[in-house]
């Protein structure tokens, strides 16, 4: 592959980095991403990941526009009320980056459906909000060795992380989702709107460091921010020999549907 | 059923071979050239889209009956998805069909009493008139005569002929390679001839060869001009082959000469005079239907054919216009017409879209022309030929186009060259002259500003070219960069190959007369650019920069296919040394001759090389082991390093990299960005207003 004039100049700023390159930004071009949740963590991932010229986007929601995402789910518009998230979100990546394939997946994820609907794909984005789809993803990502970005939101608090195969999981951190109903969701919560871009920009740039290959990912580490101290904390953990799902002798083989009311971030 | 020529008994066998050839590909077994060889002169030629075809049949002066357009009409819906396309040499086209589908229709051609035989390649060619019936019975004749002859069919190149019926030459005697003018003498029939006139990229007016050939000469005169033709025409080179430049580098007197003795010679087998079934004198109605393009559809064409059934046989012609000629039906028998005069006159060749010698999209022109002009009735003729191979007769033009490429702001622009004040008629025929380049984008509005004032004076012309000529930069008007109808920026890139390249071919003419020019003019560095960059083409290279064009001809044609003294020339004008005009004129003949003897598959003969030992000094200026060049002059910051970088990035470490940067903020920024990036940079010099400055990757 080698760049067209037009993308040249799209590009030169990604090509100006060191790091990066016209080799960086044509891995970039190849690579392929898929974003679960067009809520307010996978709004920014998606304008910015299309922005990059990402080649290949899959973007996955079950959901339509409702005016309560307005205040948070950029990708989202006044006029999309109503509009199947996906299609909402395809239009805005597309317009912004004519380069970029963006395929959608309106869909409810279950252990039936995601393994097939992650293999095609060179990194996962989990931008939802809920923990049994978190914990879903985490342990269909480990079962087919797939590296993936973990965030999560809550008022002015969000935490990160991003897994590679062989490298500590969401497990290792919390063997199971808590119980049904013990932790509120946003819609009882709420969300400070600019804290959904703070945490989603930096999923974008893991995704984007791992296609180019750049720098260290947050790997071993769970990053946490408050937004009302601005206080940033990273959290060093290991992977855990006896994590149910990663370890030595895993006791989870099989994807499992967790129970729990969601609500979209 | 009626026919206007008779079929040659051959054309059985020659179908049968050329089925056998059509299998014989499709299994695999013979290369694409083995069938090319037999197909183009078979009046079948590749589309631009690989692996479509597109059928030429003969009609000699555009006669067909009602019933056979009826039959080409109901071949076109069965096998291809396209209209009827009628040409301005007077033939029917089914366009768009595939290769196994062309021997089915071949045949049902036959069927009708229509071949496609000599609708391409070195051959005689379809045979027009103006519709005269003084001389139509003569081209219906000579018709049956020489495509029955197989020595028609392998020439040196194509042999085009056209009849008139009088003075004012609307047959185009006057343009062709043997042209025939009707004229009674002392009540003798008989023509005044005229021979080596032809349009193309290099046309010219044909000769006067004699005052009046009685009317029995007229088969003795063409198989002695054929004959000619196959014993001294110029089979090497296909650029300069027809009959005109024979003509040329004979000398009249000789070509004379020797023509004689093959007329004397043909008149020695006492061939059989033609056979001349004259038609009945009839005062004609005639009725032109005009066609926008040439382009009609089959179910349209069957309508009118239907209703001028019960009108005759002789009751249709297609004319020089891509229109249909209707006559002996009196005009309200017709319905009125969709198409308006100029449009209807106007004459665009195929263009780009299908043709693989295009380099413009004409047809799309034409119908942005029509987009900006509306309708208009007036009576002139406006023709655009795609490329200067003028098969829409631009050079006959009131107004006329055609086709060539310009750079601009270090990009290729497609545009036209005006054309203005063509005239055909015995003793005044005119060529059209050239007016000046405009943008393919600028010519609807030029147009509409010229139709406005027309007949126009000269200085309204050239001053409304002047404000029409100018292309904005890219940035700024990028449309400019793209051709009508095309949503790509317009490139050479899929036009240097195809079965001629004409697009190529312009391009290695302008800059040969760049050098004559520059040489008149005293400019050496001129001369050595222009000869550099000459043939740059031949192998696909496109630069973007004067500089670059001379250093990638120094890397891919000197030492290779020129004496590696002509290094240094190239090297004064690099280092901006004084070159003398004589070495600027020894360079340029070089590779005039170098071009001389390029094959056609455009390749150059390799010089025999000195076998050197020793490891190549890569530091040294000038040497060809992996060194590149770029110009990035004009370039600002920070393009101007990613591109650098980009480069960079392709090359081998210890290879070397020169550019060229402007004075200012990119000499202060792009040597540091590179260095921070951990290359090093060897030279850096000043020239005049801009830097040279040469890295190694690391």
């Amino acid at each position: 592959m080698s760049l067209t004039e037009d993308q040249i100049e799209r590009y030169s700023r990604h090509i100006i980095l060191q790091q990066v390159g016209g080799k960086g930004q044509e891995n970039i071009l190849a690579g392929k991403v898929l974003i679960i949740g067009a809520g307010g963590l996978g709004s920014p991932v998606a304008m910015y990941l299309a922005a990059a010229g990402v080649g290949t986007i899959g973007i996955v929601d079950f959901d339509k526009v409702d005016l309560t995402n307005l205040q948070r789910q950029i990708i989202h518009f006044t006029k999309d009320l109503g509009r199947e998230k996906v299609l909402s979100a395809k239009e805005k990546m597309e317009a912004i980056n004519p380069d970029v394939k963006v395929i959608t997946h309106q869909l409810w994820l279950s252990s039936a459906n995601i393994k097939e609907l992650i293999k095609d794909y060179d990194f996962i984005i989990d931008g939802t909000d809920n923990f049994p789809v978190k914990f879903l993803i985490n342990d269909a990502c480990v079962m087919e060795k797939k590296p993936f970005s973990h965030g999560g939101i809550l008022r002015f608090q969000g935490q990160t992380f991003t897994h590679l195969p062989g490298q500590a999981c969401y497990r290792c951190l919390f063997k199971e989702p808590p119980p049904k109903d013990a932790v509120p969701t946003c819609s009882q919560a709420g969300i400070l709107g600019a804290v959904a871009g703070m945490l989603g920009t930096i999923q974008a740039a893991e995704a984007l460091k791992f296609l180019v290959g750049a720098g260290e990912l947050l790997t071993n580490r769970l990053l946490s921010f408050d937004a009302l101290t601005m206080d940033y904390r990273s959290l060093k953990f290991k992977r855990n020999k006896n994590c149910p799902v990663c370890g030595d002798n895993p006791s989870i083989n099989k994807l499992i549907d967790y129970e729990q009311a969601v609500c979209s971030l | 059923m009626k026919q206007f020529y008779d079929l040659p008994k051959s054309l059985d066998s020659e179908i049968k071979e050329y089925e056998n050839l059509v299998n014989d590909y499709l299994a695999g077994t013979i290369p694409a050239v083995k069938l090319k060889a037999f197909r183009v002169p078979f009046g079948v030629y590749e589309q631009r889209e690989n692996e479509t075809y597109m059928c030429r049949v003969r009609l000699p002066c555009g006669a067909i009956t009602p019933e056979q357009l009826i039959g080409v009409a109901r071949i076109a819906e069965k096998y291809s998805d396209r209209p009827l396309h009628f040409t301005t040499r007077q033939e029917v086209q089914v366009h768009h069909v595939k290769l196994k589908d062309t021997v089915a229709i071949i045949k049902e051609l036959k069927a009708l009493g229509l071949a496609t035989r000599g609708g391409g390649g070195n051959t005689v060619r379809n045979i027009i008139g103006d519709g005269s019936s003084l001389i139509e019975p003569f081209v219906r004749a000579l018709t049956t005569r020489l495509i029955a002859e197989k020595d028609s069919w392998n020439l040196p190149r194509k042999l085009k002929i056209a009849f008139s019926g009088d003075s004012s030459d609307k047959g185009l005697a006057t343009v062709n390679d043997l042209g025939f003018i009707y004229k009674k003498q002392s009540g003798q029939i008989g023509f005044t001839v005229y021979i080596a006139g032809g349009l193309g990229a290099n046309p010219r007016l044909a000769k006067k060869l004699y005052d009046f050939a009685p009317a029995n000469e007229v088969y003795n005169i063409s198989r002695a001009v054929k004959q000619l033709f196959d014993k001294y025409g110029n089979r090497k080179n296909k650029h300069v082959a027809r009959l005109r430049f024979l003509f040329e580098s004979l000398g009249a007197k000789e070509f004379t000469k020797r023509l004689d003795s093959e007329l004397k010679e043909v008149r020695q087998q006492q061939y059989p005079v033609l056979e001349i079934k004259a038609d009945q004198a009839k005062t004609e109605e005639l009725t032109e239907y005009y066609l926008f393009l040439g382009d009609i559809e089959p179910r349209e064409v069957i309508k009118l054919a239907e209703k001028l059934k019960p009108y005759g046989d002789d009751v249709l012609r297609a004319n020089f216009n891509q229109n249909l000629v209707i006559r002996n039906v009196p005009a309200k028998a017709l319905s009125a017409r969709k198409v308006s005069r100029f449009f209807g006159q106007a004459v665009a060749c195929t263009g780009a879209a299908t043709c693989r010698l295009g380099i413009c999209l004409s047809r799309e022109l034409l119908k942005a022309i029509k987009e900006e002009v509306k309708d208009s009735d007036l009576d002139l003729n406006l023709k655009i030929s795609g490329c200067p191979n003028s098969c829409g007769q631009h050079h006959l033009a009131d107004i006329g186009f055609y086709g060539v490429i310009k750079r601009f702001n270090d990009r290729l622009v497609p545009c036209y060259q005006l054309m203005m004040g063509g005239v055909v008629g015995e003793g005044k025929s005119r060529l059209a002259e050239k007016f000046g380049v405009l943008p393919a984008k600028a010519i609807p509005n030029f147009l509409v500003e010229l139709l406005a004032i027309y007949p126009a004076k000269r200085e309204a012309v050239i001053s409304l070219v002047d404000k029409y000529s100018q292309v904005p930069e890219f940035t700024q008007a990028p449309g400019f960069y793209y051709d009508w109808g095309s949503t790509q920026l317009f490139s050479l890139a899929d036009k240097t190959e195809g079965e001629c390249s004409a697009g190529m071919y312009d391009l290695i003419n302008w800059d040969f007369t760049n050098i004559e020019q520059a040489i008149a003019n005293n400019e050496p560095d001129q001369v050595v650019l222009s000869a550099s960059r000459a043939l740059l083409v031949t192998k696909g290279l496109e630069p973007k920069s004067a500089a670059e064009a001379v250093v990638l001809f120094k890397q891919h044609f000197i030492g290779q296919h020129l004496d590696s003294s002509f290094a240094s020339t190239v090297d004064k004008y690099l280092n901006r040394e004084k070159i003398t005009l004589q070495e600027a004129k020894e360079l340029a003949s070089a590779v005039k001759k170098l071009y001389d003897s390029m094959d056609n598959s455009l390749k150059f003969p390799e010089i025999e090389k000195e076998v050197k030992q020793g490891s190549p000094d890569t530091k040294t200026v000038g040497s060809q082991a992996s060194r590149e060049f770029r110009d990035f002059r004009g370039i600002v910051c920070p393009m101007n390093f990613v591109k650098t970088k980009l480069v960079l990035e392709t090359m081998n470490v210890n290879d070397q990299l020169e550019i060229l940067l402007d004075d200012g903020e990119p000499i202060n920024n792009v040597p540091a960005s590179v260095r921070a990036e951990g290359h090093e940079i060897i030279k850096r010099e000043k020239i005049d207003n801009y830097w040279r400055v040469v890295m190694e990757k690391h």
